[in-house]
């Protein structure tokens, strides 16, 4: 009697565990962004995922990254489709704000994106 | 070798297509599941006390596998994740007395949407809504009468609700009661002293399952159901009306539903089933969303549903009670078993599935005519007489 009851109790345990497919143990739910900044002339001071009509904005990555620096890793629940908006400066001067927003499919997991170029045309890749 | 691949291709690309190109959830459609869940749990609950006796047993979730079917659409852009439903419902009844039923009810449902679909180790991500809906009740039913009384509970829990989506309180009780005389039932459901729902139905239709007739005319009475829903302080009060009407034999039915006052057709179904007793069913779907006009708004779709396994395309079943998911194959592993007076069958039915115990008692009653209304019992344990009487009698 007690054996049938454990067995009963695995067979439900079993089938709570399977109420999604089992491939979605092994998806990656987050984002772990680090970023690199190795345009010559900008220093990134700052990556927003910006809704698609532009009116809100939740911060990413907040942290000055000087060209040829890496920026620390940030976890997100950041996965799809979002348009990123980044933020630099002038790396002589430090006023002249550049705002470019790109639009990203995102995976989920870890992430190293590349930013290369100069002010006028901005790269990204993620590598 | 060749016809093989062809037809694992034949079946492989409407498949991979059906995935590829799903549309994503509108936060809107999440935001509003809860009372989808109660209408349908109320519903559900409706079609079981038809008879009030006997038992139910519900089971089922969605399986989805690929994280594209149901992605989330907010106003940041499209999450990768899955919608989920999972449910479970039961329902028994005792006799008490010559005639008279007491019943308990229970049934839950869990949904929502996060970036896992798990019933254990939730992952509650960021845009993730997940809710619970608990309803219970107790019955009464008098079968001289053909009357049922129910009335209960229903709690919502809100487990967790990410940013995306307007606040919601966190738990809510909500009370309902159900009569039930003959074909007709009335269903209430109100909130502290406000009511949120009314539903009249008609079921005229005549059941075998519930001592009604196996062919004939009478089973050709159309079921109908209004639904009257409040619409808050600052919402009109709408109404919905749905017929469904047998077309042939207890196997192939139409269903309509439409909106009052001003929305007019809202879907359109026709279903068949190879048995009545529902176990088995195949039904196309036409559903108006309400999005555009004209005929671009007609939402086509199908299901089949084989007892343990229900797969879906555009199904006007998926897509109101998934969160508007469209686009994409939804399969939902479940079961389904009502049984009344012994006969078993899914909720809904008209008649139970053909079952040894009816061939039996058919045989019998064919070939044994002289056993008409006779029965033969034997209980206990029966002792037969050995030797003399006296020795075991008044011993010392």
């Amino acid at each position: 009697m007690t054996k049938i009851r454990l067995g009963m109790f695995a067979l439900v345990l079993a089938s709570l565990c399977l109420t999604g497919c089992l491939s979605h143990w092994f998806l990656e739910s987050e984002t772990r962004l680090q970023v690199e900044n190795a345009t010559e002339d900008c220093t990134l001071i700052a990556i927003d995922v910006i809704s698609e009509d532009g009116s809100s904005v939740r911060p990413w990555i907040h942290e000055k990254v000087l060209p040829g620096e890496r920026s620390h890793v940030v976890e997100t629940d950041w996965v799809g489709k979002f348009n990123l908006r980044f933020k630099f400066v002038d790396a002589k001067n430090a006023k002249d704000t550049i705002v470019d927003t790109q639009s990203f499919e995102i995976e989920g997991g870890s992430l190293y994106l590349m930013v290369e170029g100069d002010q006028d045309s901005l790269t990204y890749r993620f590598r | 070798m060749h016809v093989r691949l062809l037809k694992i291709l034949l079946c492989a690309i409407p498949f991979v297509a059906g995935i590829a190109f799903a549309d994503p959830l509108p936060t809107s459609a999440v935001a509003t599941g809860d009372a989808v869940i109660r209408d349908n749990q109320l519903r559900e609950i409706r079609d079981i006390l038809r008879g009030g006796r006997g038992g139910y047993l519900d089971f089922g979730f969605n399986y989805l596998p690929v994280v594209t079917q149901t992605q989330l659409q907010s106003e940041y852009g499209v999450h990768d994740g899955f919608a989920f439903r999972q449910h479970f419902a039961g329902f028994g009844a005792g006799a008490v007395d010559k005639n008279q039923y007491v019943g308990f009810l229970l049934w839950f449902e869990r949904s929502g949407w996060d970036a896992e679909d798990f019933f254990l180790f939730p992952r509650y991500s960021e845009f993730a809504a997940v809710r619970s809906m608990t309803t219970w009740g107790l019955t009464y039913t008098q079968k001289a009468m053909d009357l049922t009384l129910a009335a209960g509970m229903q709690h919502l829990n809100v487990e967790y609700m990410g940013r995306v989506y307007p606040d919601e309180s966190d738990s809510l009780a909500y009370s309902w009661a159900h009569a039930r005389w003959r074909h007709m039932s009335v269903q209430g459901s109100f909130y502290r002293t406000d009511w949120r729902s009314l539903r009249v139905s008609l079921d005229l239709e005549s059941r075998s399952a519930y001592g009604g007739r196996k062919s004939g005319l009478m089973t050709y009475l159309p079921n109908l159901e209004m639904s009257l829903y409040n619409g808050g302080d600052d919402g009109d009060d709408s109404v919905r009306v749905k017929w469904e009407q047998n077309l042939f034999d207890q196997r192939f039915y139409g269903e309509v539903t439409f909106d009052f006052p001003d929305k007019g057709f809202h879907s359109a179904a026709l279903k068949y089933y190879p048995d009545p007793s529902r176990m088995i069913g195949f039904e196309a779907t036409c559903l108006r969303r309400g999005e555009t006009s004209g005929s671009k708004d007609l939402l086509w779709g199908g299901a089949i549903d084989l007892l343990f396994v229900r797969l879906a395309y555009n199904s006007s079943y998926e897509y109101e009670h998934l969160f508007h998911a469209k686009g994409t194959f939804i399969a939902e592993i479940k079961f389904d078993l009502a049984m009344v007076d012994g006969f078993l069958f899914n909720r809904g039915a008209a008649r139970p599935a053909p079952m040894e115990a009816s061939v039996f008692s058919r045989k019998n009653k064919d070939t044994n005519p002289e056993f008409k209304g006779k029965t033969l019992e034997a209980s206990g344990i029966r002792y037969e007489k050995t030797g003399a009487p006296a020795a075991s009698e008044g011993g010392k």
